[in-house]
């Protein structure tokens, strides 16, 4: 005999894993600090990418700029200044990298106490109505 | 103003029966819709032009997940511009890397903004995609429909220059047209105008709508729109491009009507989607389909009158003189 209350709440937990099970594993699996860490070398990497292939596309458009001035150039002054914006760069989009992570973390947690909250409920139905706990399988 | 709130109860109500339907086929005509223009727009490689191609690569991005259909239109415009030139189709991939790299990969739930913004370009309502994005999404949306913009502002300047990119190259002319491609496509004044204007317009039409204020969502369109036609007619007219105000009234007109229409579809309604789920106990298999209870609980309405009577319900009344001699009954004065 199928049990309706207890359908209804493996309904809801099911729909839940099927949404934000991604997100449910990340928070379960990492602090807070080191999730955000995680991401904040994820972006570091990512960031660093992105910024070496703008590099190159501003020195391929001053290719014969850099190539005719090669030994009038002031390499110093010019690593440094490519080092400036690298660092810019990088400080704002790890920024937004940062936030990102805390939100996403902080929602994420929410959402898991939720999923939690309701599996609770689904293992005391099943200890009421059969005297032991039965696991549910996704 | 009742039958538009009945209207939009059962669009509501059709939409939650035939979900399953409607997001397929809603899928399908955007990617039909994003891959007609980019075969129109920059159609250089014949292969792909096939219109069967097209429509089989539609049916497929019409089950599968929409950043699926992001990677396609991607591959496409990259292949595209590669059979233009080498270097258009090296770049617009290098562009592309960029955009996931430092966004995609993060959020790729709002990806087909990316490949609506496109469109709303091309049929000249641009200033549709900021408003609805503040309106809809939170902030963080607006940046795929930049990214979006960013490519449809690099693929005009493709377009613009077709003449000299096709022209087949000595070694020494490589490197120049990677500079053409980049140099124009850096120094493209509209493109930093279009982009500035949508991040500013996106995030105050986001904070005035969140506002707790009677119609908080229709002051938001119209700063939203009002802001972006002062933005862009002040813009053009530095840039020296005024030839496009009259398109900019229209489009502004028309991108208000549009943003109305979402606002009727969308203010306080939750297009909540039916569930289809399955799990298992020691038991049994569950194949469950959650239909949420609005969609069910809705049930014809009916007015009854109880003001004023037709005459038929008039005709039908009886006096109670008449009851009184239809039942053989008599006052006692009358008797006697």
């Amino acid at each position: 005999m199928v049990d309706q209350e207890r359908v209804r709440e493996m309904t809801k937990l099911a729909a839940y894993e099927k949404h934000e099970g991604k997100r449910c594993r990340l928070v379960t699996r990492y602090f807070r600090s080191d999730f955000v860490v995680r991401e904040l070398l994820k972006g570091f990497l990512y960031g660093t990418a992105a910024f070496g292939i703008i590099l190159l596309m501003w020195g391929v458009c001053h290719l014969e700029e850099l190539i005719g001035n090669l030994d009038s150039i002031d390499l110093i002054q010019l690593g440094t200044a490519v080092l400036i914006r690298y660092v810019m760069f990088l400080i704002v989009y790890l920024v937004a990298v940062d936030i990102y992570a805390n939100v996403y973390y902080a929602e994420g947690k929410k959402r898991t106490k939720r999923y939690y909250r309701h599996l609770k409920r689904l293992g005391r139905m099943y200890e009421e109505h059969e005297g032991h706990s039965t696991p549910l399988r996704h | 103003m009742t039958f538009l709130l009945e209207l939009k109860e059962k669009l509501r109500s059709f939409y939650g029966k035939y979900e399953v339907y409607l997001l397929p086929v809603i899928k399908f005509l955007l990617a039909a819709g994003v891959f007609w223009m980019i075969r129109q727009k920059i159609g250089y490689m014949e292969r792909l032009n096939s219109v069967s191609l097209l429509l089989i690569l539609s049916l497929a991005c019409a089950i599968l997940p929409i950043a699926i259909m992001l990677l396609a239109a991607g591959v496409l415009i990259t292949l595209h511009c590669y059979a233009l030139s080498m270097q258009a189709g090296v770049i617009m991939f290098v562009l592309f890397a960029i955009m996931y790299l430092l966004y995609f990969r993060y959020a790729s739930r709002y990806a087909y903004n990316a490949l609506l913004a496109p469109i709303a370009c091309s049929v000249g309502i641009p200033y549709v995609m900021p408003v609805a994005n503040g309106l809809l999404q939170p902030p963080v949306s607006v940046i795929p429909t930049i990214c979006g913009m960013i490519t449809y502002y690099f693929l005009n300047g493709i377009m613009a220059n077709e003449t000299s990119l096709s022209t087949v190259e000595e070694d020494e002319e490589l490197i120049r047209k990677f500079q053409e491609i980049i140099k124009q496509f850096a120094g493209n004044r509209e493109m930093y105008l279009s982009v500035a204007l949508l991040a500013a317009t996106a995030i105050i039409v986001y904070v005035i709508r969140r506002l707790s204020v009677d119609y908080s969502w229709t002051i938001a369109i119209v700063l939203g729109m009002l802001m972006q036609f002062l933005g862009y007619f002040i813009g053009y007219m530095e840039i020296g491009m005024s030839s496009r105000t009259s398109a900019l009234v229209i489009g502004c007109l028309i991108s208000t009507v549009i943003l109305f229409l979402i606002q009727f579809l969308f203010f306080s309604l939750d297009y909540m989607r039916t569930e289809r789920v399955q799990f298992e106990d020691d038991e049994y298999y569950y194949y469950v389909k959650a239909v949420p209870k609005s969609y069910v609980a809705t049930r014809e309405k009916k007015v009854k009158k109880i003001s004023s009577r037709n005459k038929r319900e008039r005709d039908d009344d009886v006096s109670r003189e008449e009851l009184m001699s239809d039942m053989d009954i008599y006052m006692d004065d009358e008797e006697d």
